[in-house]
């Protein structure tokens, strides 16, 4: 069996995450083949086969006809990519054009099928196409990554002019904040129902030294800074404790955070999925819990 | 300018879930549902451009009897009519998207907004492939925006960058949280949406592609202790943890 | 019979309960610790077209049927008792008793504004004299050529406080009876009319409960409302419909202290596990559902009745009887299941014991709506 497993690149650089691909295919016993639609500054370490597109940015357009056209002539059984916006937006598109199934964020494979996480976690399934066929995204941090070794054999396609007009990046606003560099991170989530509860979660993580961290509705809200949040669409952070404060734990935060050396949540729901990668889960309201422990903390 | 956008009702995520064994997808009774989050996003980018450019907004949902409440909501937002494709089967994205198609494809929509998941699946396929199967430009996971002849939007991608893009319609977007402020339908509102047109219509929907082997709770990974109790006694539990690990 | 919602009324419940979860609910605590609603309320319940009620459209309301409205107050008042009294007294008080007896003119000038939010509305029945017996009121009106002038005092004003727009109930000559009691419009910030006190309370801390004095106040006379001596009747009715709304209200408490006991009891854990699983504190979980369910129905049945034009004095007056019952009901078990955090301060339920005990008295007290039940019982 082989996979197409298609790189993504940002700003002329190979995602790390495509060893998390190569793991997967190698956990999978599959024969990878790579297809990276962009020039790259420094290629990929692996066995295999390499074709690189001279594409731009991304273009929906122009990239699935790039890889339609490795498709055509490698005949793979999976297309992989990340379940990212790369992933996530290219990945229907190739399935509609190869009329396979698509299987989204797994988390894991077994046996020739996948796993899925539903309902904010609450359920997980398992799921495989019915042709056997199938275009798969997988979530960040899901597989373990494959050890950089080998050189590929390079074949060059070109790219052919997609109908997006690219206008760039719009960057983030340059922020002093690096949550990245945090020692510790006290994060607050949706669970503290208000704005002005945030006061208390800043309080324990000044008496702790450590930075404020957020989820995202916590973001949305406007509650903090876009600085603040951790997730995959925030920052990735690995500090020796990350404390979880009214967080349900769905994937996109955990993705930014489960590597974490400490973690310690505090949710009213014991079952929350949290509880999936914390190492303790306080079972109380943090609106009691938090002052209780600052208070502690001071004395 | 016509305008549709497709929205999905779904369990509120609070709820607890019970799997029948055997089943595929979860017990439904006793549950609490909801439009999903990242649709009420796209009825209020919807009905924004429709306050923009004036013209026709089209509100449709594949779903069973319930998920007219959902509709009815849309049409409270600001929607002018909907179409409930009636769908007792817990379809794949796949098979909603053609199912969707078939309704819609000769209907030239100019824009069609759709959420950029559903809440319980995730699997953020379905405007793809809507998108795809019309052979429209489509662009997913949408944070800004804007239409002036052609649309200007602002992609999400990973670590707090944007991508910024122009494109020409017909086109498609789905749209991602925080896209705008959806608004609450005003009570007047949700009084007059009950005079809107609203059309059921069956349409039998294609094989699905995918095969559900198992559904069930995840695997109790045991990795947490869980610190019950009373406050005090967690407290000190936590301040000793933190010692230990020299934390504070 | 079908005991469901239609789709509109899970609208709108929806639609408020997800406005009060949002909006009210966090500044709750605040208002009864600061004895005021904070005025951005005012305008977020403008927005969504609360105050316009179940007013009709062409009257400049919001045209919702009389469930949904109920449906409302619920809602808010679960999530804050005086947020929902604001609006309960704004709507069953002060639009309706406009709604049903004024003329096109009285409500295009008065009624309109009302439903926009731009006035608050309230209902100046009771005096330092006259509570449970309406008809003893002093408050006199002397007929002039083109105005009436009404002099006397009003107390314990639900809204009065906003000076916007009363009903406003005076007599003729006391000697009448509710004969000679008749009612009008009144504009708040007409000259003669005095704010004495807004009263410190028990509850419902953040609603105004105002005292006025009336000075030779100017009314014209096409503020009169129905015909004249025809104050009483207008007064019995309007209270008729009010207790509905104070049932509503009732309901949103007790449901409020039903879901804080019944998540606490999962929470809290004594003797080695959450109190919940004690025999005991499920009782009171099931009594507290049980008076509460049915509290509900007939509130819901009342509301129905009235949305059919069957207004029924016995069926409101028993759903209000049976929901402040209710709400006194639950937020004592609701804290009593929260043991000594039930009493601090720092837990919402005193707030909620506090707020409760209102529904029992105010549009007449359990004894006169016993009395209203029991006469209905009377046959021939
Ligand atoms: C493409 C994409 C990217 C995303 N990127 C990110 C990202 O980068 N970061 C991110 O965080 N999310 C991200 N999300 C959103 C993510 O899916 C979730 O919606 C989000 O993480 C949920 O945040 P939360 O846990 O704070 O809120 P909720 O899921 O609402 O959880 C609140 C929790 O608080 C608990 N709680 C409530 N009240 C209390 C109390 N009084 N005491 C104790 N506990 C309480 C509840 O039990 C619950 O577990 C992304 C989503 C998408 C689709
Ligand atoms: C917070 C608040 C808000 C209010 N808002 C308004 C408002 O907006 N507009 C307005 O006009 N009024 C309002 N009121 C007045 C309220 O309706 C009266 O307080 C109520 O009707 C009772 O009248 P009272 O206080 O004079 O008690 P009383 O009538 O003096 O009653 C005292 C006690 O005697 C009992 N009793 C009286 N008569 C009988 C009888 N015949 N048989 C058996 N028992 C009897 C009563 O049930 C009560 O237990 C409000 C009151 C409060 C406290």
């Amino acid at each position: 069996m082989k996979a197409l497993l298609i790189g993504e690149v940002l700003r002329g650089k190979l995602a790390p995450s495509l060893y998390e691909m190569l793991g997967f295919a190698s956990q999978a016993g599959l024969e990878s083949v790579v297809l990276v639609c962009a020039p790259i500054s420094t290629n990929p370490q692996f066995t295999g086969k390499l074709y690189q597109g001279d594409g731009g940015e991304y273009d929906p357009l122009s990239h699935k006809a790039m890889a339609l056209e490795v498709i055509a002539k490698e005949n793979p059984d999976l297309v992989v990519l990340m379940h990212s916006s790369y992933g996530w937006d290219l990945a229907p598109r190739l399935a509609m054009e190869l009329g396979w199934g698509q299987i989204s964020e797994a988390i894991a494979f077994d046996s020739g099928t996948f796993n899925q996480v539903l309902v904010g976690g609450k359920l997980r399934r398992s799921v495989k196409t019915v042709s056997g066929q199938a275009v798969v995204t997988l979530q960040s941090g899901a597989f373990s990554e494959a050890a950089p070794a080998g050189s590929p054999a390079l074949e060059s396609i070109s790219a052919l002019k997609g109908a997006i007009e690219w206008l760039g990046y719009v960057e983030k606003p340059a922020q002093d904040l690096d949550l990245t560099k945090a020692q510790k991170i006290v994060s607050a989530g949706r669970g503290i129902g208000k704005a002005d509860n945030l006061g208390m979660i800043q309080e324990l993580a000044q008496v702790l030294g450590a930075e404020l961290g957020a989820s995202r509705p916590v973001v949305d809200s406007g509650w903090v800074e876009h600085s603040h949040q951790v997730g995959s669409t925030g920052a990735t952070v690995t500090p020796e404790l990350y404390m979880a404060c009214g967080i349900s734990g769905a994937v996109q935060h955990l993705a930014g955070m489960k590597k974490s050396e400490l973690i310690i949540a505090i949710n009213k729901d014991k079952d929350a999925p949290i509880g999936e990668v914390a190492h303790y889960v306080v079972v109380a309201d943090l609106l009691q819990f938090v002052p209780a422990l600052t208070k502690a903390l001071k004395a | 300018m016509k305008i549709l956008v497709c929205i999905k009702q779904v369990a509120d995520l609070e709820s607890r879930f019970q799997v029948a064994s055997g089943q595929t997808w979860f017990n439904e009774t006793d549950l609490a549902f909801r439009l999903n989050e990242y649709d009420e996003f796209a009825v209020e980018a919807a009905v924004q451009l429709k306050e923009q450019t004036g013209g026709d907004l089209t509100v449709i949902s594949v779903g069973p009897a319930r998920a007219s409440e959902a509709l009815k909501k849309a049409l409270a937002m600001g929607a002018d009519q909907a179409v409930h494709v009636l769908e007792d089967q817990q379809l794949e994205s796949f098979q909603t998207a053609q199912v969707i198609f078939e309704q819609i494809k000769a209907q030239g929509y100019d824009l069609i907004f759709t959420g950029m998941q559903s809440s319980d699946k995730g699997s953020g396929q379905v405007g793809l492939l809507l998108g795809e199967m019309l052979k429209i430009n489509s662009v997913s996971c949408v944070v800004a925006f804007k239409y002036d002849g052609r649309i200007e939007v602002e992609r999400e991608l990973e670590g707090g960058l944007r991508a910024k893009l122009k494109l020409a319609t017909p086109a498609l977007v789905t749209c991602q949280l925080g896209l705008n402020q959806p608004r609450y339908p005003t009570l007047p509102n949700i009084m007059k949406a009950k005079k809107k047109p609203k059309s059921e219509v069956t349409s039998p929907a294609p094989a699905s592609r995918l095969q559900v082997v198992a559904l069930g709770p995840p695997p109790k990974a045991g990795a947490a202790e869980l610190i019950e109790g009373d406050l005090l006694a967690q407290v000190s539990k936590v301040v000793a943890i933190l010692k230990e690990h020299k934390l504070a | 019979m079908d005991f469901g919602l239609n789709e509109e009324q899970k609208l709108v419940q929806a639609t408020v309960r997800q406005m009060a979860q949002e909006q009210v609910r966090p500044k709750a605590a605040a208002t009864d610790k600061n004895h005021a609603i904070p005025p951005e309320t005012l305008p977020q319940l403008a927005e969504l077209g609360l105050w316009g009620s179940y007013i009709p459209e062409e009257d400049g309301g919001s045209g919702l049927d009389y469930l949904s409205y109920i449906l409302s107050v619920e809602a808010l008042s679960a999530a804050c008792a005086s947020t929902g009294v604001l609006l309960a007294a704004h709507a069953s008080l002060g639009c309706d008793p406009i709604h049903r007896s004024g003329t096109k003119e009285q409500k295009a000038k008065w009624l309109a504004p009302l439903c926009k939010g731009e006035k608050i509305g309230c209902f100046l029945l009771t005096e330092p004299g006259a509570g449970s017996d309406v008809a003893s009121l002093k408050t006199r009106y002397l007929e002039q050529d083109d105005h009436y002038e009404l002099t006397g005092s009003k107390q314990f004003i639900t809204n009065g406080g906003y000076l916007g727009t009363g009903v406003v109930f005076a007599t003729s000559d006391p000697s009448l009876g509710h004969k000679g009691i008749s009612a009008f419009i009144l504009d708040l910030k007409s000259p003669g009319v005095t704010l004495l006190k807004n009263e410190e309370k028990m509850g419902i801390r953040g609603s105004f409960t105002s005292a006025f004095a009336l000075d030779q106040v100017k009314i014209p006379k096409d503020q009169l409302l129905g015909a004249p001596h025809q104050g009483f009747a207008i007064a019995m009715e309007t209270l008729d419909g009010g207790r509905i709304s104070i049932s509503a209200q009732a309901l949103g408490i007790a449901q409020e202290a039903l879901d804080l006991a019944l998540n606490y009891s999962t929470e809290r854990q004594q003797f080695g596990k959450p109190i919940g699983q004690f025999q005991a504190i499920r009782f009171k979980l099931a009594d507290m559902a049980a008076a509460l369910e049915s509290a509900r129905l007939m509130t819901y049945k009342a509301a129905w009745l009235k949305n059919q034009h069957q207004e029924s004095a016995q069926v409101s007056a028993m759903a209000k009887l049976l929901a402040s019952k209710a709400a006194q009901f639950c937020t004592d078990e609701a804290l009593q299941i929260h043991g000594g955090y039930g009493y601090s301060a720092e837990y919402p339920l005193e707030r909620l014991y506090r707020d409760a005990k209102i529904t029992e008295i105010y549009e007449g007290t359990s004894e006169i709506q016993r009395i209203v039940i029991a006469k209905g019982l009377e046959k021939g």
